[in-house]
């Protein structure tokens, strides 16, 4: 029998703090494209039900509508305490793009909890506190650093698909 | 013939009273009431420092820059544009720009934020002067904004250079 090789994406699961940016941006780009179907089921259960529950890496993320915005909350599992709602993303769009939009607030959450709650692994992972990048992958402006969205198209247009991401789809 | 002056008559000027307090009313407007000025958060910027975790571990070279935003009161969390100058070419560059990044307040009342992973790769190892750089501001839980910024002080020398991007 083969023994199964331990995919790169499962050590990010492991990483924690330890995921750099790059590997975080990586890691979005990958799961939005790894998990198209589940988050398009998983975006017609929230906008049915208005409520989420997803688990992912060693966190229990729970999304929900309200105001017309989606957010999410989160907390280690078998821990009490949620996170605040830190991200939000408006959804006042015709039903159709809801769901597309949807997508990427998913992927985004997930790279989320998984920097700060990742699986048991080698490395030493420290309490402080849940962080996130202020500016997520799914606005433009991440890719400008808060210089606006044209900048940003033009420099996420120029940019090309990391070794990292590379590595994810292959190895 | 010796002169004498009214002396009591030139040090006690008589100011009415109406018109003292109509001073005093006008000089609180002009200046506000006095307050408590001083901000309630303020951040330290460690100097930037070769990670001797990721190399024992990762074996990789990483600079690393670590900041706490420190409230006298609860935060609900702090967002933080930070980046690390160098010295190069016998001028200061900014060697390396970080995403602005968020954490919630930790510790005891929640009145910290740790940004522990600021991490940029050594391209090489060749001696370099650093300092660490950061502003931005902190949500307080009751509501407020406190804007805050700081650095590391002085440029120290690490074994390690970036690439200025």
């Amino acid at each position: 029998m083969q023994n199964r090789r331990v995919s790169f994406f499962e050590e990010c699961l492991t990483l924690g703090r330890f995921l750099s940016q790059p590997e975080k941006e990586a890691l979005y780009r990958y799961l939005l494209e790894k998990n198209r179907n589940t988050y398009k089921n998983q975006a017609s259960v929230l906008l049915q039900d208005g409520f989420l529950k997803v688990n992912f890496a060693n966190g229990e993320i729970q999304y929900g509508i309200q105001d017309n915005h989606v957010f999410y909350v989160a907390r280690k599992i078998d821990s009490a305490e949620f996170t605040p709602a830190l991200r939000q993303l408006k959804l006042n769009i015709p039903d159709f793009m809801k769901t597309h939009r949807l997508k990427y607030f998913f992927a985004q959450a997930e790279v989320d909890v998984m920097s700060n709650y990742p699986l048991p692994g080698a490395n030493r992972q420290t309490e402080d506190g849940y962080g996130i990048n202020a500016i997520p992958f799914y606005d433009l402006n991440y890719y400008s650093n808060g210089k606006g969205r044209a900048l940003g198209l033009l420099k996420k247009i120029k940019s090309k698909d990391s070794e990292i991401l590379t590595k994810l789809r292959t190895l | 013939m010796s002169i004498t002056f009214p002396v009591r008559q030139i040090l006690k000027i008589k100011v009415p009273g109406v018109l003292a307090l109509a001073i005093l009313a006008g000089q609180l407007a002009l200046t506000g009431l006095p307050t408590k000025d001083h901000s309630l958060c303020t951040l330290k910027v460690e100097r930037p420092h070769t990670s001797t975790y990721s190399k024992e571990r990762k074996n990789i070279d990483v600079l690393k820059l670590n900041i706490t935003s420190e409230c006298e009161v609860e935060q609900k969390y702090t967002i933080l544009n930070a980046d690390i100058q160098a010295i190069s070419e016998n001028t200061q560059i900014t060697a390396h720009r970080f995403n602005a990044e968020l954490r919630t307040g930790v510790g005891k009342g929640r009145k910290e934020a740790r940004f522990r992973n600021l991490l940029v790769n050594c391209a090489s190892l060749e001696s370099t002067m650093y300092l660490g750089r950061a502003s931005g501001e902190v949500h307080l839980a009751n509501g407020k904004v406190e804007k805050v910024s700081g650095d590391s002080k002085n440029f120290f020398s690490e074994d390690c250079k970036i690439d200025a991007k």
